[in-house]
């Protein structure tokens, strides 16, 4: 057991606390008696993985071992999480590898002969080769590359319906996945509290599903999230299965929710407790930030996370092994805290793994997401209070990857920002969109309706809360997203004493939010 | 020094180096020998994981490598037991022969009986790529810095009343499976492994030549990818 999270009440003896601003560590002192959440200390990681892998899969729950499973002759696919987690160690392999290359062994000694590796990327982008070679190791790539490793198309013809959502929309899911005896999803948790929906064919479902059931109107307005809807999800019937043939094993591994390299260690701890040693880094650290230029900043990130710890691995059936995990992520939440604030203060980095800045509607998107699917279980803020996020909003979009956020960035945005109209004006317009297609199955562009799904994600927080203030935020693009800027935290108070009023009671989540939640 | 040396000639690359760094050492490494690139090779990757590290080969080494070998009585099991118990790794090349065509000689049962007598895990390694990149008739690596990989098995756990012959026919499986890994790819030679077929060892009964000329051929694929055809 590790020490639990706690709430500290900030003080005349408080030093400044680290808060992320972007590909910035900012050191602020916070007006008094804020109450800042810690949450709790990272559980010690496994010190033997692969033993800890054996061990999950030879004695898995509700199932059988996966040698048992897998046969000669028989079609298997194994389905990994994309770039959307982390890649958790830039020295070492990366987790997936590890786990993949037990399971293809185990393949191997079994004859298996049809394999094939997809990566679930929803509506993301596709990964590269050099992305593919990263999670999947040289040795796995070199073994399937080009024609049996690949990832997800949602807009692939060959698509097999294998249900109906409630609308009537059949639920069209990867044709390869489908026609397989033995799906093996390879799943990677980070989010705390939250590993995403227990089925994995949410991952791997054809672009119409996704709009049908990642629409505004399906997603219910407001805080849908955490009331739990009482409408049964068509989705429940692929959780162990995924049409007649193909049946799931998964191995859900589970990670420390911040880098636990030597270098950015002591982002993540308790200032109070910092050694000479992290007080030092953390002077270098504010000394490079000041003068590299930003792009160099970008760099420092990636150099700075090390490596993820692997907290658990656990395999067996689905929908036995998913509230196991959930079980496991909810350790790592803040447990109790008083009443919800008036005002909640969030640091937003740019997450090490991506290596570019975050385009600014994904960085609202994921500073919005920590009301609902934050370090807490519930909202930190009351309803109609403020949230003040770190970030600078720079207008900047990765030309490869976010064409359709340039798009909805430059024409949705700026005609207005109410989710319901623009989901009726324009998401018609960007689905149908033969370039969008087009770029998205060639080249490595987010799917048309990305942009949109995150737009909607953050909907949710935006009518929970009263206002929102960005600190450092790019003034032009602030505006366009509908929120306010300002220079400082005292300026960004000022602004939202209006609502709250003078005195506002605060809370600031220390630490990174650890997922783009939701979005898929 | 030699270790520069090697990376201004080679273009090294490691796999399976995870299954060491996870374990505590010591351990028994045993190896195939086909060129005198291969110590400095196995020593360089594992600079981090085993910074003590003795050689032995068991064919024994000529000029001063041997005699220092025998003044500091390497080649005594004995020895090399108290050294894995003092915390030193065993780097052993295991051939009985060292044949200067590129292919598998026999292997020794010593490094199976070391195993067996100290407890310690054995990790078969396997070099790839090295006599084609410094065969014997060369003093200097082939130009163009060829490449060349180390790999690593996962550990062989050989507990007191394991068969000798057992564990060495494992050291020997793991490693004709890395060297398969070149023309078949990784689940390839897992495959035909499983399968029992005859993985593409160099016939022993062909001709020398025919054995030399296959084991300096090019490997097919990694093919650099052209813009002009």
């Amino acid at each position: 057991m590790s020490r639990p999270g706690f709430v500290l009440s900030v003080d005349a003896q408080t030093p400044p606390l680290v808060v992320f601003q972007g590909e910035k560590v900012l050191l602020e002192r916070l007006p008094f008696e804020t109450s800042v959440l810690y949450p709790p200390d990272a559980l010690p990681g496994i010190p033997s993985l692969d033993a800890a892998i054996e061990h999950a899969l030879d004695a898995p729950v509700d199932s059988e071992p996966l040698g048992v499973l897998l046969a000669r002759g028989s079609r298997v696919t194994i389905v990994f999480e994309d770039l959307s987690q982390p890649i958790t160690s830039r020295t070492a392999p990366d987790v997936r590898q590890r786990v993949i290359e037990h399971v293809l062994e185990r393949a191997a000694a079994a004859g298996v002969d049809d394999v094939e590796l997809i990566a679930a990327t929803g509506l993301r982008r596709r990964l590269t080769a050099h992305d593919l070679q990263r999670v999947l190791g040289e040795r796995v790539y070199a073994s399937f590359a080009p024609d049996h490793v690949r990832s997800h198309d949602a807009e692939d013809e060959a698509l097999v319906s294998v249900g109906e959502l409630a609308d009537g929309t059949p639920i069209e899911v990867n044709g390869r996945v489908a026609s397989s005896d033995l799906v093996i999803s390879v799943r990677l948790a980070t989010a705390v509290g939250n590993e995403g929906a227990a089925a994995v064919a949410t991952k791997l479902i054809g672009a119409r599903t996704a709009r049908a059931r990642g629409a505004f109107a399906a997603r219910g307005g407001a805080g849908t999230d955490r009331a739990g809807s009482t409408a049964r999800d068509p989705f429940d019937d692929l959780v162990d299965s995924i049409g007649e043939r193909a049946r799931v094993f998964t191995v859900d591994v589970t990670l420390t929710p911040e880098p636990t390299g030597p270098a950015s260690a002591f982002l993540s701890k308790r200032e109070r407790e910092w050694s000479i040693t992290d007080r030092a880094l953390s002077a270098g650290l504010q000394a490079a930030t000041r003068i590299l230029p930003k792009r160099a900043r970008v760099g420092l990130a990636q150099v700075s996370g090390v490596g993820y710890g692997v907290t658990s691995v656990v395999a067996g059936r689905p929908s036995s092994v998913h509230p196991l995990t959930e079980a496991f992520l909810a350790q790592q939440q803040v447990g109790q805290f008083d009443n919800p604030a008036d005002v909640a203060l969030f640091g937003i980095p740019n997450p090490g793994s991506i290596g570019s800045s975050l385009n600014p509607v994904t960085a609202a998107a994921l500073g919005l997401g920590q009301i609902f699917n934050g370090q807490a279980a519930e909202p930190v803020v009351r309803a109609g209070g403020t949230a003040i996020f770190y970030h600078p909003l720079t207008p900047w979009f990765h030309p490869l990857y976010d064409p359709a956020y340039i798009d909805f960035f430059a024409e949705v945005l700026s005609r207005g920002t109410d989710p319901a109209a623009i989901s009726t004006d324009f998401e018609e317009k960007f689905a149908a969109d033969p370039w969008y297609r087009h770029v998205y199955q060639t080249s490595y562009a987010n799917h048309a309706l990305h942009p949109f799904h995150a737009w909607y994600s953050a909907a949710p927080a935006i009518e929970h809360l009263g206002e929102v203030i960005f600190v450092g935020g790019d003034h032009e693009s602030t505006r366009r997203l509908g929120f306010k800027s300002a220079t400082t935290l005292t300026d960004a108070l000022e602004m939202a004493s209006d609502s709250v009023g003078l005195h506002p009671s605060i809370t600031y989540v220390h630490g990174a939010p650890v997922s783009i939640s939701e979005v898929s | 020094m030699p270790r520069l040396a090697m990376r201004l000639a080679v273009t090294p690359s490691v796999h399976g180096l995870e299954y060491v760094t996870e374990a505590k050492g010591p351990f028994i490494f045993v190896a195939n020998h086909p060129s005198a690139l291969d110590e400095a090779l196995v020593r360089d990757a594992l600079a981090d994981v085993a910074p003590r590290l003795v050689s032995v080969a068991v064919d024994p080494r000529r000029g001063i490598r041997g005699l220092l070998d025998r003044a500091l009585s390497l080649r005594s099991a004995t020895r090399l037991a108290a050294l894995l118990a003092s915390g030193t790794s065993v780097l052993l090349f295991a051939e009985r022969t060292h044949p200067d065509d590129g292919t598998l000689g026999e292997f020794d049962l010593g490094a199976a009986a070391l195993g067996i007598r100290t407890g310690v895990p054995i990790v078969p390694v396997t070099l790839q790529g090295t006599f084609r990149a410094l065969p014997p008739w060369r003093t200097s690596a082939l130009p163009g810095r060829p490449r060349v990989a180390v790999v690593f098995a996962r550990p062989i756990h050989a507990g007191r009343g394991a068969e000798l012959s057992a564990v060495t026919g494992s050291i020997v499986k793991a490693i004709t499976a890395g060297l398969a890994e070149e023309t078949l790819g990784w689940y390839g030679a897992l495959r035909s492994q499983a399968d029992q077929t005859e993985l593409p060892r160099e016939d022993g009964a062909a001709a020398d030549w025919r054995r030399v000329w296959q084991a300096t051929a090019t490997p097919a694929g990694h093919a650099r990818r052209r813009v002009w055809r």
